[in-house]
């Protein structure tokens, strides 16, 4: 089917002397001519098979170096104030860069209130946070962990010269920065910082699920369970692909070549009225409607981010479908009881609707073989500061 | 210009006629400038009017009221609900003037943008993505604009929806405006070729036309063959001046036989197109479109009041 595609954009190609027309196709054909996971000429890594180019801000560029330095700085803890943490403290590669709890403690020990998002296709996001329409770049992202106080994550404000000095007195640090920054008298300060650690989390990139794999011809990389569920997912009976469709299972998925940069919010009915402490999207609009509106997450390795939502008071995937088939979340007793089915702002496409026990095992299958097992394995993203694992006995 | 003697210009007409007629012969397209390459020095270069630029203006209502996300409407459907416009989107293909004295229609040649495509398909966009309009963009898009042979018009027709060869392009990889966001199926099924949602008493009634019964077994591959139920209605409307006319697309008569406030449970909310939902029953024929047991009827989305 590549192979016909490509043909039927040469054969509009072909007409007499175009005008306008090769830039359509021009784009199309690009990607399908492109060899399997070779970097494209605008993007210096490896991207699987079938996905388009993720968008770079006009004003940063991404390298080797970048990365490579921004993986150091990702899992060193001595990048927070008191040397606890790292960024990789609550974003654990294992788990898609999601860390298993239902809402992580910063470096002094202040309680999150969201639960810290897996990383996985980051760069392909058109916004960053839970529920923030302005911060629309990994660089912008980096600064609130960085330096924020309500909550303190890493804690740097205050501790700025310390800290810095760390990172100058380390031989490798101040190579890995030349390296990163040609040409700048002083690389090493914040800003390159934020910057090193944006690159290194566009290429958090995962396209190798046993989906993708199927996707891409192999018919025996899903088993019929776990096909029957892929259907359901795609039915517009439980309508679970208008938020969650796409290459990237989100429609919050920003690449080069789309028109706009457009973020999108929805409330699920979690809650019949949201918790006053976080409001999602309100918080930046004011507007009632936007009321408990979040980010829809994408859905790839979803099976290793549990718990879910974006308070993570959902503890499984299991729990997560049988919301979605209610309709909104019950929930009885306590200081939030209610039906978030009765939320008025919940998205008209959280409707409801009845499977069978055998059709739900099914569809969590589906769910389940998005999974990425080499994205969680892969060594290049992998904590250069962990042990390496024990080499395997030598027998002469 | 006017240091020129007026034979001059007569000559320099003729050679234009000539290579104009060379033009055609070799490419058979529409190219709105002949360039006079071969034209002696500093003579006039004149651009043949061979065509004219066109602009079709849309207009997106409910029930003869300006759509707007948000913005509730009273008396829709057969038990006269409130209904809460949350999105109001389609494609169009193949558009084509209708010549005044008759005839086949004349295509239009699409400017390219991020809404046009050279092939022909456009995207008409009438959400901003506020409010209860969730899943698009916050752009617009409510005028088509191209080229057609110079001449008088008296009428336009289109096809609602997305030809079949550009139905299935790869979803990550194709190009604005086959990647807005929303408008995407799987790349099986392919685009919504009509995206028109509303909100009735907090659930959703939304109409998505595309096509369906697409063979294949995975949604995530194109499809094996050719699509059942195509879905494309033929659009024809008389009347029509670009230069003075609205084209009005009105929600509110394709929904007038439906009970918006209900949908059949384990269904789509609304209609989307796929067989069996009751709710498509009296909407695809006012599309002109067949549905199951039922004839297509006359389209009553479009007007040009």
């Amino acid at each position: 089917m590549r192979a016909l595609a490509l043909a039927l954009g040469v054969a509009t190609i072909a007409g007499c002397g175009d005008d306008g027309r090769a830039a359509l196709d021009g784009g199309v054909d690009a990607g399908l001519d492109a060899p399997i996971d070779a970097a494209p000429p605008s993007w210096p890594f490896a991207l699987p098979a079938g996905f388009p180019v993720p968008r770079l801000p006009p004003d940063q560029r991404l390298t080797a170096e970048l990365a490579e330095l921004g993986r150091y700085l990702f899992y060193d803890v001595r990048l927070s104030a008191n040397g606890t943490q790292a960024c990789g403290s609550c974003h654990l590669q294992a788990r898609a860069f999601a860390d298993g709890k239902v809402t992580p403690s910063g470096s002094t020990g202040t309680v999150l209130r969201r639960n810290a998002m897996g990383l996985t296709n980051v760069a392909y996001n058109p916004s960053y946070t839970w529920a923030s329409p302005v911060t629309r770049t990994l660089e912008a992202q980096a600064l609130i962990p960085m330096f924020g106080k309500h909550p303190v994550e890493l804690g740097i404000s205050g501790h700025e010269p310390e800290i810095l000095a760390r990172l100058s007195a380390d031989a490798g640090y101040v190579a890995r920065f030349a390296a990163a920054f040609p040409g700048e008298a002083e690389p090493i300060a914040f800003g390159n910082v934020a910057r090193a650690l944006a690159a290194f989390q566009r290429r958090l990139i995962s396209g190798g699920s046993r989906v993708d794999r199927y996707r891409q011809g192999d018919l025996t990389a899903l088993t019929d369970a776990e096909l029957r569920g892929q259907a359901l997912f795609f039915s517009e009976v439980l309508e679970c692909h208008h938020c969650h469709g796409g290459f990237n299972f989100t429609i919050a998925t920003d690449h080069a070549g789309l028109p706009s940069q457009e973020p999108h919010f929805f409330n699920t009915g979690l809650y019949a009225s949201y918790p006053a402490s976080d409001p999602g999207l309100w918080e930046f609009t004011f507007l009632e409607a936007d009321r408990g509106r979040f980010r829809p997450p994408t859905l790839r390795n979803i099976a290793l981010t549990a718990p879910y939502m974006h308070d993570g008071s959902v503890a499984t995937l299991e729990e997560v479908v049988d919301i979605y088939a209610r309709g909104g979340r019950l929930i009885v007793g306590g200081p939030d009881a209610g039906d978030g089915r009765t939320n008025p702002n919940k998205s008209p496409l959280v409707n409801g609707f009845t499977i069978t026990v055998e059709e739900r095992a099914d569809l969590l299958a589906f769910l389940r073989a998005l999974t990425d097992d080499a994205f969680v394995a892969d060594p290049t993203l992998a904590d250069p500061f962990a042990p390496p694992p024990a080499s395997p006995q030598e027998h002469p | 210009m006017s240091t020129r003697p007026t034979s001059a210009l007569g000559a320099t007409f003729a050679t234009l006629a000539t290579l104009t007629l060379t033009t055609l012969v070799a490419c058979g397209d529409d190219h709105d400038h002949v360039h006079v390459d071969a034209a002696p020095p500093d003579a006039v270069v004149i651009d043949a009017p061979t065509t004219q630029a066109v602009a079709i203006r849309f207009a997106a209502k409910v029930g003869g009221a300006p759509f707007a996300c948000g913005q509730a409407y009273a008396g829709i459907g057969t038990s006269a609900a409130s209904y809460v416009g949350a999105d109001f989107r389609f494609f169009v293909s193949a558009p084509a003037l209708i010549p005044a004295g008759g005839g086949a229609p004349v295509p239009i040649t699409l400017d390219v943008n991020a809404n046009q495509t050279a092939d022909g398909v456009a995207l008409l966009d009438f959400e901003d993505n506020t409010g209860t309009c969730q899943t698009g963009t916050a752009a617009t898009y409510t005028t088509l604009t191209g080229t057609v042979p110079t001449g008088s018009y008296a009428g336009i027709a289109f096809t609602l929806g997305i030809p079949a060869d550009r139905n299935h392009l790869d979803p990550a990889l194709a190009t604005a405006p086959y990647n807005a966001p929303g408008m995407l199926w799987a790349w099986q099924s392919g685009y919504k070729f009509v995206k028109i949602d509303g909100v009735v008493g907090g659930a959703g009634f939304n109409l998505h036309v595309g096509s369906t019964g697409c063979p294949g077994t995975d949604p995530q591959q194109p499809p094996t063959g050719a699509c059942v139920n195509p879905n494309r209605a033929a659009i024809a409307l008389t009347g029509f001046d670009a230069a003075t006319d609205t084209i009005v697309a009105d929600i509110a008569p394709v929904l007038a036989g439906e009970d918006v406030a209900v949908n059949t449970a384990m269904t789509a909310p609304g209609c989307m197109s796929f067989p069996g939902d009751p709710e498509c029953d009296t909407i695809f024929p006012k599309l002109g479109l067949p549905y199951g047991a039922a004839a297509a009827g006359p389209q009553l989305l479009f007007t040009v009041p």
